[in-house]
């Protein structure tokens, strides 16, 4: 599904250039669920936000679903992101003055779909994700689960090919970060391919595979078995 | 997130180690030292000492040691750096800043970045203090040893003086420094404040002077006019009789004095030229009544009228500057008037300007009756005078109308040809009087100023109620690093002030050249003679104070917010979670809708003036005004009175004019063409009426039409013959043929014009055969002193005839030429000289002594419309653009506060266009409710405004289309420059931040 070719990325300094990822070279195949760990300043939100098509300056060849993405327009990448990525974030990034309803609703009315679609789209997500009742909330009228409970259903909700997360759990208690990967899971399972950064092992083991940052160089990938629910649960 | 929960780690410390305020007399805790290694520093003084050594340590490496310090242990990261070193608005090199000051930081510490023994980087995060700390509270005496070991050589009262002096100066520069630091913001409050402070001042000043207090005399405001009104006609005549005026004197009860004067022509003859001047002639207790001392010389009195005393005369000030050069050797000279010598006694000085006269005679009140004619002038005291009293204090107009009602009743069958047969008694404020209906165009202006310095203030406030929300958690640190509340306070109070200052300082500039500016403008012929106008100190000092209290108020928003405040929920809001600061967007977002609102009151106001001066300028006067050279032209007392000798005179004097180079044609008239010619009712045999055929009558030759292009539309015009012959003919103007002959052709029959009955020099019982039909020209009506022209419908009727009909009275010419008219007013005297040297040229008194019909146009009609116009213009447009750049502010600001949310919608798929809408629609919402509350507001305020107006409705769609068009375009341009910033987030940028 992705394949990445001699990834580089550099931030201008006062100096001169510092690296953030080096020769990054990777592939993730459809139904994959991945993990990227890694010390602070590895580089793993800086990869995740290549493979989200945020960042536009960065060098190699990134493959998306075999269409040449190194060679594609800002306009071209941005309507790719639109139709096959979906983001979660550590602090949840919901809009606080819109409702509930309207946070989820956000992507579908940038991604032109007929308003029909919209409306069952939307009406599946809040009964998946068992919301209905808060749909009319604010944010802030939400405990943190909950509000990143409405951030995975808002990525989610066009129904992408590709779910990235960056520490998704990072503000949430156990119980609650145990909610959200069980779902990250079932999501998964029913074939959304998963990317998510995480310093936490415990959420790593949700995944099938670990990828390793250091210092922007790619330093290990490794399979891990799925663990059972049950394991997972005990945990 | 993780910094935050550091500094609310850091609050809670401190929180807990605060002693209570009421500890009584145990010791006060002064501040805080922090020792690690041989190193011990100061939070409060901001020293750093190294084994007892002061090391020098200032500026942003120490704000960050000291960043450090307090959090000991825990990650700093560089944002948290950045937001303490520089304020949310500045744009210099941060992560350049910020390694030089870490850097010199360590350069003082003897520390390095690879072996770090204090200072730990973090890369790209941030840093962090490893060493270990150890912190004592330092208190003032009893134990005060070891603090005294330390501290410099300051101590005692004085010293306390000095270090506050030292804050406050310190806190002044650091307050100009900021405002140096985000130029953007520091130019726009600043020009705000000066516009805003400048306009209003100057035309505050001009109110205050011209309108509210133009008149240097004693008991200014209580000078009343007492005149009588035709209930007939609504006309008002302010002069009687000299007798009559004592009979009102001697006979009333509510007047402290009553005053007679009156104006007239005076010959004043120097060697072998002659000069018309104006006279007024008053009777002794002139000194006493107006109050004013004279600037050289004395008053003339009760003396200089008894009989046998040598005849005095007084002279204006700018006359005598014009004629003497302000030689003060002026006095005991002599002028030749009237053929009478008068030894000059006084000179008044510049303020007093009575009547606009050149010289003032006293007139004694038991002069004998002059014989009277209708048209004789030259005679040596005037023949009526104003009746202007002083009303006694309390007294009301009503009052005295009532008062002087009697006497007049008495008085009115004695002169019956003074009075109207109905008439009802009318008592006016000098000043009113003067202004008229022009008070009231200042009145508004006056309010469209008061709104301008509201938008101003708003605007200003808006700024800095936005960069108080930039700064709520700048001020939550600061608070939480142990600034005190009233620390706090003093810096933003000198940021206010050094801003106020500089607004303030910037608007007494603009005020001053403002009224440079101003004084260009033709106030001469718009305000009262007497009025001074000058930068009004008062008005000044009103419009700085309100500034002032405007600014320091908003600027000290973000204190309040402290003050009220639950701190960590401040020093929570990372600029990410923005809920808490919002209110204040809210607040903003209302003054940028009541700017708007406000700005299209001024601009629909300024639009209708402008539009009803427009129409004015196009009235189509049914001649033509351009180059037309106009003049009257005074006969000495008792000659050319017969029609014989009045045309002989122009019978050699037109060709002579025509001689004249750039004269294209020429003839003689009555008055001033179009608007003065006499009038009264017409009889036509056969046509009987009850009500009153209003018709002018023109007297004038036969170049009259093609001078003034008046164009025949039937019959033919008047000719060379009919004024030799003195034909009984005349020309009408299609009016007259329409009202007085409805559907049948004028020309052939007869008609009387009953003026010339009440003339006596002049053939009574005269019918004239009507021969052509010209087109119509529009006159004008008077609405309270106030002109207009007249209603094409309703411009009276004209008749033309030859003016060898009668000789009576003075006569005018006017010529049609290819140059300036003014230029060739020297050659048309030397003509008159070699001709007569006893007939004098006078121009339009109206437009200060012209000959060019525009002149006088300007001055009649045009100039005070045209000053509303442009002074409302300016009003407008300086709101205007004031509303503009609040709107582009609170736009700007709404982006900066949007910016993440906007980095999430683009995360989500976004597309720039999507945002750009976003943006816009939120400023359009703004505008659209400023839109519709101005425009509720304008048609509410239509008759404020409908005075000002001809020749267009107060409601003008135009008007208020136009207006809002215009308001919206420009607000959705101000919009346009934030929303386009908007589209330019990366939400990398934005969402990176955690």
């Amino acid at each position: 599904m992705i394949r990445l070719n001699n990834i580089e990325r550099a931030y201008k300094t006062g100096a001169g250039q510092s690296w953030v990822l080096r020769r990054i070279n990777l592939t993730i195949e459809a139904g994959e669920f991945v993990t990227i760990m890694g010390p602070s300043g590895a580089g793993k939100s800086s990869l995740l936000n290549v493979l989200a098509l945020l960042d536009d300056a960065w060098a190699g060849q990134y493959w998306f679903r075999d269409q040449a993405v190194h060679s594609m327009k800002r306009k071209e990448r941005a309507e790719l992101a639109k139709r096959n990525v979906g983001m979660v974030f550590q602090s949840y990034h919901l809009l606080d003055d819109l409702t509930v309803r309207e946070n989820i609703d956000l992507p579908l009315s940038y991604k032109d779909f007929p308003a029909r679609q919209r409306q069952s789209l939307l009406a599946d997500a809040l009964d998946r994700f068992q919301i209905v009742a808060k749909k009319d909330l604010f944010p802030s009228q939400l405990s943190g689960g909950q509000q990143q409970l409405v951030g995975v259903a808002r990525a989610v909700v066009h129904k992408p090919a590709l779910l990235l997360a960056d520490e998704p759990t990072g503000n949430l208690h156990s119980s609650q970060a145990k909610e959200i990967m069980e779902l990250f899971r079932e999501l998964n399972q029913q074939g959304t391919t998963i990317v998510q950064v995480t310093h936490s092992e415990a959420n790593a083991a949700y995944g099938n595979r670990v990828v390793q940052l250091h210092d922007g160089w790619l330093a290990s990938d490794t399979a891990v078995s799925p663990m059972p629910p049950t394991a997972a649960g005990l945990r | 997130m993780r910094g935050v929960e550091q500094l609310r780690n850091v609050w809670r410390r401190l929180r807990t180690k605060r002693p209570a305020p009421e500890a009584g007399p145990v010791p006060r805790r002064r501040s805080e030292r922090i020792r690690f290694g041989p190193f011990e520093a100061d939070l409060h003084t901001h020293e750093l000492w190294r084994d007892g050594t002061r090391i020098k340590l200032v500026g942003h490496p120490f704000v960050v040691l000291e960043m450090l310090l307090e959090s000991a242990g825990d990650l700093i990261t560089r944002d948290e750096l950045r937001a303490r070193l520089w304020p949310s608005d500045t744009f210099v090199s941060f992560d350049h800043g910020l390694n030089a000051a870490v850097n010199r930081l360590r350069e003082a510490l003897g520390d390095s970045a690879t072996e770090p023994k204090f200072v730990e980087t973090l890369p790209r995060r941030g840093y962090r203090f490893i060493a270990k700390v150890e912190r004592r509270a330092v208190f003032e005496s009893p134990s005060r040893a070891w603090a005294e070991s330390t501290k410099p050589v300051r101590q005692g009262k004085l010293a306390r003086g000095v270090r506050t002096m030292d804050g406050l100066f310190r806190d002044m520069r650091f307050a100009f420094r900021q405002l140096r630091q985000s130029p953007g913001f520091a130019t726009v409050a600043i020009l705000t404040l000066a516009l805003g402070i400048g306009a209003s001042t100057v035309i505050f000043s001009i109110v205050y002077n011209g309108v509210l207090y133009p008149f240097p005399y004693r008991s200014a405001e209580r000078l009343t006019a007492i005149m009588v009104m035709d209930t007939r006609d609504k006309g008002n005549r302010g002069m009687f009789p000299l007798s009559d005026v004592k009979a009102l004197r001697e006979g009333n009860h509510t007047f402290e004095d009553i005053l007679a004067y009156g104006l007239w022509y005076v010959k004043y003859t120097k060697g072998n030229t002659a000069a018309m001047l104006k006279g007024v002639g008053a009777t002794p207790e002139a000194k006493d009544f107006w109050g004013v001392p004279p600037l050289l010389g004395r008053w003339f009195g009760q003396q200089d009228v008894e009989s046998g005393a040598p005849p005095v005369v007084l002279l204006n000030y700018r006359f005598w500057n014009k004629e003497f050069h302000g030689d003060r050797n002026v006095l005991g000279q002599a002028m030749m008037l009237n053929g009478k010598s008068r030894t000059i006694v006084g000179v008044l000085p510049p303020r007093f300007q009575a009547v606009g006269a050149d010289l003032y005679m006293p007139v004694s009140w038991t002069r004998p009756e002059p014989a009277r004619g209708k048209f004789e002038w030259d005679v040596d005291d005037p023949l009526y005078f104003w009746a202007t009293g002083i009303l006694k204090r309390g007294v009301t107009l009503e009052t005295a109308a009532a008062d002087v009602d009697v006497i007049f009743r008495q008085l009115a069958p004695k002169h019956p040809d003074d009075y109207p047969k109905k008439f009802r008694v009318v008592t006016k404020w000098l000043n009113d009087l003067i202004m008229a209906n022009f008070k009231q165009t200042f009145f508004l202006l006056f309010a469209a100023v008061g709104l301008l310095l509201f938008i101003a203030c708003s605007n200003v406030a808006g700024l800095l109620l936005a960069r108080a929300s930039a700064r709520t958690r700048e001020m939550a640190l600061r608070a939480a690093l142990g600034a005190g509340r009233g620390r706090l306070v003093r810096q933003l109070l000198s940021e206010s002030l050094a801003l106020a200052m500089s607004g303030c300082f910037l608007g007494c500039l603009l005020a001053y050249v403002g009224m440079k500016g101003i004084m260009l403008l033709p106030l001469q012929s718009i305000l009262p003679m007497e009025s001074e106008v000058a930068l009004s100190r008062p008005v000044l000092l009103f419009a700085i104070a309100i500034s002032l209290v405007a600014t320091v108020l908003c600027g000290m928003a973000p204190a309040f917010h402290i003050i009220r405040g639950d701190l960590q929920r401040k020093l929570a809001s990372t600029g990410v979670n923005v809920g808490a600061v919002f209110q204040h967007s809210r607040f903003r977002s209302g003054l940028v809708v009541g700017q708007v609102a406000l700005s299209l009151i001024l601009l629909t106001a300024a639009g209708l003036i402008a539009r009803s001066f427009f129409a004015l300028t196009r009235v189509d006067l049914g001649v033509q005004p351009k180059n037309i050279f106009t003049a009257d032209v005074h006969f000495p007392k008792g000659r050319y009175t017969k029609a014989e000798e009045k045309v002989a005179f122009f019978e050699r004097l037109l060709p002579q004019l025509h001689t004249i180079p750039g004269v294209v044609s020429e003839t003689e008239l009555i008055g001033m063409p179009v608007f003065f010619a006499p009038d009264g009712d017409v009889t036509i045999p056969g046509k009987a009426h009850k009500d009153r055929w209003n018709s002018q009558v023109e007297l004038c030759s036969e170049g009259y039409f093609s001078t003034l292009n008046l164009h025949l539309l039937r019959g033919r015009l008047l000719t060379e013959g009919d004024i030799q012959s003195a034909r009984r003919v005349t020309v009408v103007s299609e009016n007259l043929a329409r009202r007085f002959f409805a559907g049948e052709d004028p020309i052939g029959k007869q008609i009387k014009f009953n003026v010339f009955d009440e003339i006596p020099e002049t053939p009574h019982d005269a019918y004239f055969e009507i021969v052509g039909v010209v087109n119509d020209s529009r006159g004008v009506d008077f609405n309270d002193n106030y002109p207009r022209f007249s209603d094409p419908a309703k411009s009276t009727p004209r008749g033309y005839v030859p003016f060898s009909f009668s000789g009576f009275g003075d006569r005018s010419i006017a010529m049609l030429t290819r140059v300036p008219p003014n230029l060739i007013a020297n050659n048309v005297r030397q003509i008159l000289y070699s001709m007569d040297p006893d007939v004098v040229l006078v121009g339009s008194e109206l437009s200060g002594g012209t000959f060019a019909f525009s002149d006088f146009l300007d001055a009649f009609l045009y100039d005070k419309p045209r000053f509303a116009a442009i002074a409302f213009a300016a009003c407008a447009s300086l709101g205007f653009l004031l509303a503009i750049i609040g709107l582009f502010s609170v736009m700007t600001y709404i982006v900066s506060l949007k910016t993440h949310d906007i980095g999430i919608r683009l995360a989500l798929g976004a597309s720039r266009e999507a945002i750009l809408k976003l943006i816009l629609r939120k400023g359009l919402v703004l505008i659209a409710i400023g839109v519709l509350i101005g425009m509720a507001a304008s048609l509410g305020l239509t008759r404020f405004v409908a005075s000002q107006l001809s020749g267009v409705s107060a409601t003008d769609p135009v008007t208020l289309i136009a207006v809002v068009i215009t308001m919206t375009l420009a607000g959705l341009f101000a919009c346009f420059l934030p929303a386009r910033r908007a589209t330019l987030v990366e939400p990398m940028t934005t969402l990176r931040n955690e």
